[in-house]
C-alpha cells in the first residue's frame, strides 16, 4: 500500500528535480524527482581521498524514477545540485542501499 | 600586483597533470580519454566516474643526504604523490574486475613517463622520480574499483628561496 500511495506522495512533497543518465550517456538524461540527503561526507578508500557523498531516494519506476532492475552502479550518472538552488553537477551513482516500499535508495559520490 | 610564484612541488604536479591528460584507455575497444582531477577542499569537484584519475599530493619530506653544501646551500625534498585511477564496470559485466584496473595502472605510468628518458626531471624541475607501489583498491566495499600508483619526486631548492630550483 505504502509503495503505491505513500512513496509517490513523499517524493512529490519533499523531492527536487534531478537528472538520471542511464549508462552514463549525458546526452540522454531523464528528469525525475528525488529526495536528497546531502553531505554525508565520507573518506574514500583510494588513498584516503575525501569524497562528497549523498544519499538519494527516488521512486522505483522506470519513467517517474529509476527502477531497481535498471539501475547500474557501474555506469549510471546523476545530475544533482550540490547545494539547494545551485545548478546541477553530474556525479556517479556508486551503490544501491535499499529497494523497498516503492523506493530505490542509493549513494552518489 | 604581486608576482605569482609557483613552488617546485606545484610545477611538478602541474606538469604531471598535463601528461596524465594525454592518457588514453582502450578497454572498451575505443579510445577513451581519462579525466584528471586535483580534488578541491570539500571534494565537490570530482566524482569517482570510470576512467577518472585523482592526483593527490602527499608530504615533501626532507632528504638531508641529497643536500648540497654552499652559501646558500641547496636543500632536497622528496615529494610523494598518489595517483588513483577509478575503473567502473557495469553491474551486469562478467569480466574480471581487476582487468580494467590493471590497464588503468599501466596507462597512468605510461602517461607519466611519456616514453621520454628524461621524464623524471619534470621539465628540469626535479632531480629524480621513481614509481612506488601499484595496488588495486582494497575489497572493503562494493563502491569503487581501480588502482593506485605511488610516485616519489626528488627536487632541490635554495635554502634562502624555496621557489628557486637548484640542480
Amino acid at each position: 500500500m505504502f509503495s503505491r500511495t505513500g512513496s509517490p506522495t513523499l517524493i512529490h512533497q519533499f523531492g527536487e528535480s534531478v537528472t538520471y543518465y542511464p549508462a552514463g550517456d549525458t546526452s540522454a538524461g531523464r528528469t525525475i524527482e528525488a529526495m536528497i540527503e546531502r553531505e554525508v561526507a565520507g573518506i574514500d578508500q583510494a588513498g584516503d581521498a575525501m569524497v562528497f557523498a549523498t544519499v538519494v531516494r527516488v521512486r522505483d519506476d522506470n519513467t517517474l524514477g529509476i527502477s531497481a532492475t535498471e539501475i547500474d552502479t557501474g555506469a549510471d550518472l546523476l545530475g544533482l545540485a550540490m547545494r539547494v538552488g545551485e545548478s546541477q553537477r553530474i556525479k556517479q551513482i556508486v551503490r544501491v542501499l535499499s529497494t523497498e516500499n516503492g523506493l530505490v535508495r542509493f549513494e552518489v559520490n | 600586483m604581486p608576482a605569482v610564484f609557483l613552488s617546485p612541488a606545484e610545477r611538478i604536479i602541474r606538469e604531471l597533470v598535463r601528461r596524465l591528460e594525454s592518457a588514453t584507455l582502450f578497454s572498451d575497444g575505443k579510445p577513451t580519454a581519462v579525466e584528471v582531477v586535483r580534488p578541491n577542499r570539500d571534494a565537490s569537484n570530482w566524482s569517482p566516474k570510470d576512467n577518472t584519475v585523482l592526483v593527490m599530493q602527499g608530504e615533501s619530506a626532507r632528504l638531508p643526504g641529497m643536500d648540497l653544501p654552499g652559501n646558500p646551500p641547496a636543500v632536497a625534498y622528496a615529494l610523494t604523490l598518489t595517483l588513483a585511477g577509478f575503473a567502473r564496470q557495469s553491474d551486469r559485466s562478467t569480466l574480471p574486475d581487476d582487468s580494467e584496473s590493471n590497464e588503468l595502472a599501466g596507462v597512468i605510468q605510461r602517461a607519466v613517463t611519456g616514453g621520454d628518458a628524461d621524464w623524471h626531471t619534470f621539465g628540469g624541475v626535479a632531480l629524480d622520480a621513481r614509481f612506488g607501489d601499484v595496488a588495486t583498491f582494497p575489497r572493503t566495499s562494493d563502491s569503487h574499483s581501480g588502482a593506485t600508483v605511488e610516485l616519489t619526486v626528488h627536487y632541490r631548492v635554495s635554502e634562502l628561496d624555496p621557489f628557486e630550483v637548484r640542480s
